[in-house]
């Protein structure tokens, strides 16, 4: 697929969103990514980093304002629509979300399935992708017997096997040492670097130190561009 | 839709199935249990119509004439009675005839009769009724019709009887009716609730399947086709166990009631009734899957 065809991959204009009324948990957050940006999104814990993911690949639905992805309005699409536009989206959740009583492979299998991809295909692509986040070898074990790190690369290659345009990834590295770390932000910009929009949300400031990425820092449900002086020591 | 999407359907549902082995048989077995009350039911009362039918074969009217009946009136009611189209067989008999026939009925107590001075006992035309001859009321218009002709004195043809009868099969018919949709209703309760348990159980799975892309379609089917397969095994089990207990219960009959050999001759289903019983399996396990989903859906 070509990604200079779609230059504006994400654009998210005075997005608001608040679970409780007195609350508010973003606040006229706007922004946009390029096709191929990579940038991290940080903030303090309960700054709003899921939240905003969430509403990216409409797992939430936003108090006002509008998010366009691949130049399609998706705070008004039907569930239909918004099932087609996620199989555009990779996710890496934070607490992985992967079906226990299905295997590593029936697990990454599964994005490729809904879409009604040939067997053989399937098979193809989820031992590549597997092979490409090292984890091959546990291709026929259920995710209760990963370890955690183990089960993030599984979450990481459901959420690439697609090919997807973005991948949206949060705190992709939260409970990993840092050589893990590394290895896994290492293939994320393999990815960016094939054209694939990354976003990746961490409160990690090392991760922020070694990888010189864009940022964007979300405080107080405000989202700018860079990181805050009081947050770069 | 690809073949392939609809490998991944059914590879799901029996996933499904497996990994919900005993809430399935718990399906399977309600279903079954309802359609085999049903079966036994409508086996009863197809037997039981069919065993009503041979007797009505045989049904008489009798038609008592006046002593003082003449010749031609005889004739004419005689005639009357023949072109009717519910009277298959016209016989007469006689007064002397009637008394020779009690007179045989009582054996060896016929000596009784023999002070009687005249014979009491009223000539009579036998009329043997049409098997086609459905229902009560043009039995009742052919009595009132020969009852106006002269020379009548009296009929006979177990009014009571077959009021009865008539009465007992549409009651029987309604009965059986109420208990059945009774019994549906409990059986789609029964089936909705083992299917929502097993979405339930999956929650989690069918929340990441909707974070992935999968449609609400796809995510249905298979419980949809879950609820096919428990209609399909349990009505095949019901016809089955209907089967077995027609054959035992022939076996039976034949082997208390020797005198009755040749004579038993239970109708079992049709081809196409079995067919039915299938599909209102089925249909049970697909109702079941309906109720389930717009709960979910609401809730
Ligand atoms: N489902 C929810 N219901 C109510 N409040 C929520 C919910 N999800 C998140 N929040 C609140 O929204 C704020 C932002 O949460 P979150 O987006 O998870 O922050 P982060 O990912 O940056 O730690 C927090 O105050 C959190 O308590
Ligand atoms: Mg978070």
């Amino acid at each position: 697929m070509s990604s200079k065809k779609w230059p504006r991959m994400i654009r998210v204009f005075h997005l608001y969103k608040s679970y409780l009324p007195t609350v508010a948990v973003l606040q006229d957050v706007s922004f946009t990514l390029e096709a191929g940006d990579f940038v991290f999104l940080t903030g303090p814990s309960g700054a709003g980093k899921t939240t905003l993911l969430r509403l990216l690949f409409a797992a939430e639905r936003p108090k006002s304002g509008q998010i366009l992805i691949n130049g399609k309005n998706i705070t008004s699409f039907s569930r239909r629509q918004i099932a087609h536009v996620r199989r555009s989206i990779g996710v890496v959740f934070q607490d992985f979300k992967l079906i226990n009583y299905r295997t590593v492979f029936d697990n990454v299998a599964l994005v490729l399935e809904i879409t009604g991809t040939p067997r053989n295909e399937i098979k193809k692509r989820v031992w590549k992708v597997l092979k490409m986040v090292g984890i091959e070898q546990k291709l026929y074990r259920y995710p209760l017997e990963l370890s955690g790190g183990e089960q993030q690369r599984v979450a990481i290659a459901r959420a690439l096997v697609n090919d997807p345009q973005i991948i949206l990834a949060d705190e992709p590295t939260g409970n990993l040492d840092f050589e893990i770390t590394t290895e896994i932000m290492n293939i994320f910009n393999n990815v960016n670097a094939q054209g694939t929009t990354v976003m990746v949300a961490t409160h990690n400031q090392l991760l922020l130190q070694k990888f010189k990425r864009k940022v964007f820092t979300l405080h107080n449900g405000m989202l700018q561009e860079g990181v805050p002086a009081q947050e770069n020591q | 839709m690809k073949m392939t999407y609809f490998y991944y359907l059914l590879r799901s549902t029996y996933q499904n199935i497996r990994q919900h082995l005993v809430i399935n048989l718990i399906s399977i077995f309600t279903i079954a249990f309802s359609l085999v009350l049903f079966g036994l039911y409508s086996f009863g009362y197809l037997n039981l119509k069919k065993t009503l039918e041979d007797w009505r074969t045989d049904f008489q009217m009798i038609v008592y004439l006046e002593d003082s009946i003449s010749k031609s009136q005889l004739n004419s009611l005689r005639h009357f009675c023949e072109s009717s189209p519910a009277v298959a067989r016209v016989v007469h008999v006689s007064k002397k005839q009637a008394m020779q026939r009690f007179r045989k009925s009582l054996g060896k107590d016929s000596s009784l009769l023999r002070g009687l001075k005249e014979n009491p006992l009223p000539a009579s035309l036998e009329l043997q009724l049409k098997n086609k001859v459905k229902d009560m009321q043009a039995v009742e218009n052919l009595a009132k019709q020969i009852g106006k002709q002269p020379g009548v004195e009296e009929l006979q043809y177990g009014q009571q009887w077959l009021r009865h009868f008539f009465s007992l099969m549409k009651l029987l018919h309604i009965a059986g009716l109420g208990v059945t949709g009774f019994l549906f209703f409990v059986t789609v309760f029964i089936v909705s609730n083992t299917i929502k348990l097993s979405f339930y159980s999956r929650r989690d799975a069918i929340d990441i399947m909707e974070l992935v892309g999968a449609t609400r379609f796809y995510i249905a089917v298979p419980y949809l086709l879950e609820g096919i397969f428990q209609g399909l095994v349990a009505s095949l089990l019901s016809v089955g166990a209907v089967y077995a207990l027609y054959y035992y219960l022939v076996s039976w009959l034949r082997q208390s009631f020797p005198f009755l050999q040749g004579m038993v001759s239970l109708a079992f289903f049709t081809p196409g009734m079995l067919g039915g019983f299938v599909a209102l399996g089925v249909l049970l396990g697909v109702l079941g899957f309906l109720v389930s989903f717009k709960w979910i859906r609401g809730s």
